[in-house]
């Protein structure tokens, strides 16, 4: 299994607790594309490091919140 | 769909009308400075319309990522073109003899099109099954 896809992230469910986010709201606040959103909820694109922590802080909690390595 | 993504298909079907109306121009009047005069239409792949709403992002480090990617996927292309063409012109034409100018061009003008078609052709599978670098 390619190392990039053990990387999972919780931005859907996330987004459902901070009432309701779109996908839009989302990405304006970290910056980016709703379609780089949309991957990203897909797990068909990992996010720079930068791009993590602009998700993370658009949420307010840490990086791990968002973030899970699954490797083992 | 994302705006290099519209952009990946307004490129291909610039090229694949490109080739039908050199075709069409080859057919009728044979190598000439007219049928070459067809690739000025390959100017409209630097066409840019957009629909930009104020405030909205379209382009971001994923389209960085996509198009950096597609672009070196095509350039490795590029030079093997380059490669087996001029292998093959050597060996079928003999490496000291010259060749006529509109080979030349026509040459560099497929190349072109070759190049564009592969980068939109990737941009277009990146977006669909994802990026992962």
């Amino acid at each position: 299994m390619p190392e990039e896809l053990a990387i999972k992230n919780h931005i859907r469910r996330l987004r459902f607790e901070h009432g309701e986010m779109t996908q839009e709201q989302l990405a304006k606040q970290a910056g980016v594309t709703r379609h780089t959103i949309m991957a990203l909820e897909a797990g068909k694109y990992l996010p720079s490091l930068l791009l993590a922590f602009r998700i993370a802080q658009a949420f307010g909690v840490d990086l791990e919140d968002v973030f899970e390595f699954d490797g083992g | 769909m994302a705006v290099q993504e519209k952009r990946a298909w307004f490129m291909l079907s610039v090229i694949l009308v490109t080739l039908a109306v050199y075709f069409a121009f080859i057919s009728m009047v044979r190598f000439d400075s007219v049928s070459i005069s067809v690739f000025a239409l390959t100017g409209f792949l630097g066409w840019r319309r957009s629909k930009r709403r104020r405030g909205e992002i379209t382009y971001d480090e994923r389209d960085r990522q996509i198009e950096k990617q597609a672009l070196l996927s095509s350039l490795c292309v590029f030079y093997g073109l380059i490669l087996v063409l001029s292998l093959a012109v050597g060996f079928t034409h003999g490496w000291d003899a010259s060749v006529p100018l509109w080979m030349v061009i026509q040459i560099f003008w497929a190349v072109s099109l070759v190049i564009w078609a592969i980068k939109a052709l990737i941009i277009i599978v990146l977006y669909r099954r994802g990026a992962h670098a």
